[in-house]
């Protein structure tokens, strides 16, 4: 059975009782929001369709959820309120990283993955990138004391190069692999927009590649809110 | 205060500290200009052994500091000719940053982004054919 939810005088749905289920779990359908079956007239809070204690389940992803905004009576927590994805275009993130010799593109990975943390606390991206950061940059410096101490005779610093590269490589990629388990459970769990990410371009072009979605979703997102049927 | 409240404090003194950071860092590379020898070595340039468009972008702007235009064109004119445009960005972010509660990047049409990563690219083949 389907069921349509009110709210405000706005109305959403239909949804699945899985689905509605789910955005109880959630918080993004409040146990108050009015419910209706949709071969039926009458209007009943949702708690009497879900119950009180609605375990999270796991159900059909891709159909929006309503998007509480904050301060809505009867909203239990801004929990089910996530800020939006950081929103500049990709082929500008890459534009400005060749600029800035790929400082920008640090700093922006950084950026992403403080952001992912916020809506997903289960993100470890933010920690790989702390830790590529360490070793690539502490790398550099040993290194150049290494030309240093030699009086910059000895440029071959591979003893010390090839190990610290290996590192940092596979903590990026641990950072990017994050961020798309983060991301794919984020936006097909409480902001249901059916996402799928290619893990060959995930391994290729990272943060780029996130950044185009992020930009993607942000689009769909102020869409929806503009019909007012927001996600 | 509410969330947003809280988060635009945050933002604002993040952005005072990041234009503090550019001023002071702009001051040092002026009076000592070896401190671009500190900057990381472009992996491209060190892997591949070709100049990325970004190449020589912070000798130029070292040049430029120093107010010789023609040095610092050739060290990497894309990036002389894309300075201003970037310091409007730069600006405009921290204008955002500063005076708006939910702060939105500056729009750019994407056929000017896609545009400029095109420029870059032709720039990047013609400064290592020519």
């Amino acid at each position: 059975m389907l069921y349509h939810i009110s709210r405000e005088g706005q109305n959403y749905g239909p949804y699945t009782l899985d689905d509605l289920q789910r955005y109880v779990a959630s918080g993004n359908v409040l146990l108050t929001d009015m419910a209706r079956a949709e071969d039926g007239t009458e209007w009943v809070p949702v708690s009497q369709i879900v119950g009180t204690g609605t375990p999270p389940s796991v159900g059909m992803a891709g159909v929006p959820a309503p998007y509480p905004e904050v301060g809505v009576p009867g909203a239990i927590a801004p929990a089910g309120v996530y800020p939006d994805p950081p929103n500049l275009h990709w082929a500008l993130v890459l534009v400005i990283s060749i600029f800035t010799c790929g400082l920008f593109g640090v700093v922006w990975n950084f950026v992403q993955a403080t952001w992912m943390r916020r809506v997903n606390p289960r993100s470890n991206a933010l920690f790989f990138y702390i830790g590529y950061v360490v070793v690539s940059f502490g790398g550099s410096f040993l290194r150049v004391g290494m030309m240093a101490a030699s009086g910059f005779r000895n440029h071959y610093t591979g003893i010390i190069g090839i190990p610290v590269t290996v590192i940092w490589f596979v903590l990026l990629e641990l950072a990017f692999f994050d961020m798309k388990r983060s991301m794919e459970e984020h936006f097909n769990g409480p902001e249901p927009v059916g996402l799928t990410l290619s893990p060959v371009m995930t391994f290729f072009f990272g943060p780029l590649y996130f950044q185009y979605h992020m930009s993607r979703i942000n689009e769909v997102k102020r869409m929806a809110r503009y019909r007012g049927a927001a996600i | 205060m509410d969330a947003d409240g809280q988060s635009w404090k945050g933002r604002q003194r993040l952005a005072h500290g990041a234009a503090a950071s550019a001023v002071i860092l702009l001051a040092a590379v002026w009076v000592w200009p070896g401190v671009a020898k500190l900057l990381p070595v472009c992996p491209i340039r060190v892997y591949l052994g070709v100049l990325c468009p970004g190449c020589g972008a912070t000798h130029a702007l070292l040049m430029l500091l120093h107010g010789h235009l023609r040095d610092a064109a050739r060290f990497n004119a894309l990036f002389v000719l894309l300075l201003p445009v970037a310091l409007w960005f730069a600006g405009e972010c921290y204008r955002r940053a500063v005076s708006m509660r939910k702060f939105e990047w500056p729009k750019i049409p994407a056929a000017a982004v896609y545009s400029l990563l095109a420029a870059g690219f032709v720039f990047g083949l013609l400064r290592n054919v020519a």
